[in-house]
């Protein structure tokens, strides 16, 4: 009895790492040379859109100092 | 006038790279295998360095690796006491040859018909790969393990060097020894050009060029650190070295000079080939990497693309030159 469950749950293994391996085999690939400069470019043509090199303006800022507030 | 220059980085193994090999001038350019202690040597473009694909079927660091003169065939040595013939182009393994021990090198004749192995057991053994499963001829004589075989003299004899400071030469036919070289300490290395004259001996932290028909020396340099391996540029101006001080040595062949040293290495460079067309050379080392250095720095080719300084009322003319990526792969 348990080897029978053994041998489905072995099947169903095998039937899962057939899928995984055949969702990997049909990945599109594209050489390292051409996937970096394309990254490089993508940040250089959208370098004025991102935060970490522009900096936020500080009306937008939720995180910026605030001046002390006084309770009278 | 300095000019730097960055090197193509290729990652991708996880161990110590401890042999490299480019195979010649195909119609798809040249490519170059690299032998790592992981068990998984790769398949890269020659003049890029991207990886093309990866030989699985060792379950043991593999200590040598080679590809045929026309990148169809690679074969493999490793720790598992087998080597692999494998095929190049789809990746699949094509023969195991079983041996008593580690083996350390294989090398492919011209026309790929015979393949030469060395390993631990002390014996050289020629495979017919048109008919694998007779038994090789085997060359007894080395007294301590082989580290590196060569097919010589258009694999009409054989050359190989072992731990035993000796380098034999052996006529094929005869399958007897024809002469030896002996040493004070290990050969680390030994190179031979075969559209030449000129064998490529390493040893402590001298570098040697041997007449390759009489086995004369030619001339002899001392590098600043041991040296594990060097590379003669095929037109001969120049050769290049690297070992125990992560550094990439230049020297100039006529005069002796050394010309320049480049760093980037992490760990000990293991072994430096130059590329069939000479335009780069590339170094394994035990950080695990390989890179890809220019020969003429400046010149544009392959992913090098030279970049002058912006300003240009500097004093000095020194000249920046970058590859586009760092390549990881």
């Amino acid at each position: 009895m348990s080897s029978k469950m053994q041998s489905s749950s072995s099947i169903a293994q095998a039937r899962r790492t057939v899928q995984q391996l055949r969702i990997e085999a049909s990945i599109e690939r594209i050489r390292v040379s051409k996937a970096s400069s394309d990254l490089m470019r993508y940040c250089g043509e959208h370098a004025k859109n991102d935060p970490l090199l522009m900096g936020i303006p500080a009306s937008e800022n939720p995180f910026k100092d605030k001046k002390p507030c006084t309770v009278l | 006038m300095a000019m730097r220059q960055t090197p193509l980085t290729c990652s991708g193994h996880t161990r110590p790279v401890v042999d490299l090999a480019f195979s010649g001038i195909t119609p798809y350019g040249y490519f170059l295998i690299s032998a790592c202690k992981d068990g998984k040597p790769m398949l890269r473009q020659g003049d890029t360095g991207d990886w093309i694909g990866t030989f699985l079927g060792h379950k043991g660091a593999v200590w040598g690796a080679t590809l045929n003169t026309d990148a169809t065939k690679a074969a493999t040595a490793a720790a598992d006491f087998t080597a692999k013939v494998w095929d190049a182009v789809s990746g699949d393994e094509i023969l195991t040859l079983a041996h008593k021990h580690i083996v350390k090198t294989v090398n492919f004749t011209q026309d790929s018909s015979c393949l030469l192995t060395g390993g631990n057991d002390k014996l050289l053994r020629i495979y017919d790969l048109s008919n694998p499963d007779a038994a090789p001829q085997e060359i007894a004589g080395h007294t301590s393990a082989i580290k590196k075989a060569l097919w010589y003299n258009n694999d009409k004899q054989i050359l190989s060097a072992a731990e035993d400071k000796t380098i034999r030469l052996w006529d094929r036919s005869s399958m007897q020894e024809v002469k030896t070289l002996t040493f004070d300490t290990s050969v680390s290395s030994m190179e031979y050009m075969t559209d030449g004259d000129i064998l490529v001996i390493t040893y402590g932290k001298t570098i040697a060029f041997y007449n390759a028909l009489s086995l004369d020396l030619i001339k002899s340099v001392e590098a600043p650190a041991p040296i594990n391996s060097a590379s003669l540029h095929p037109e001969k101006d120049f050769f290049v070295a690297g070992g125990d001080d992560f550094k990439l040595y230049k020297f100039d062949y006529s005069n002796k000079e050394e010309l320049e040293s480049y760093k980037g290495h992490f760990g000990p460079v293991h072994c430096v080939r130059f590329s069939p067309d000479g335009e780069l050379y590339a170094s394994g080392s035990e950080d695990g990497t390989l890179r890809l250095w220019q020969t003429a720095v400046g010149k544009t080719y392959g992913l090098w693309k030279c970049v002058l300084p912006e300003d240009l009322g500097a004093e000095n003319s020194e000249q920046l030159y970058t590859s586009p990526p760092e390549i990881k792969a």
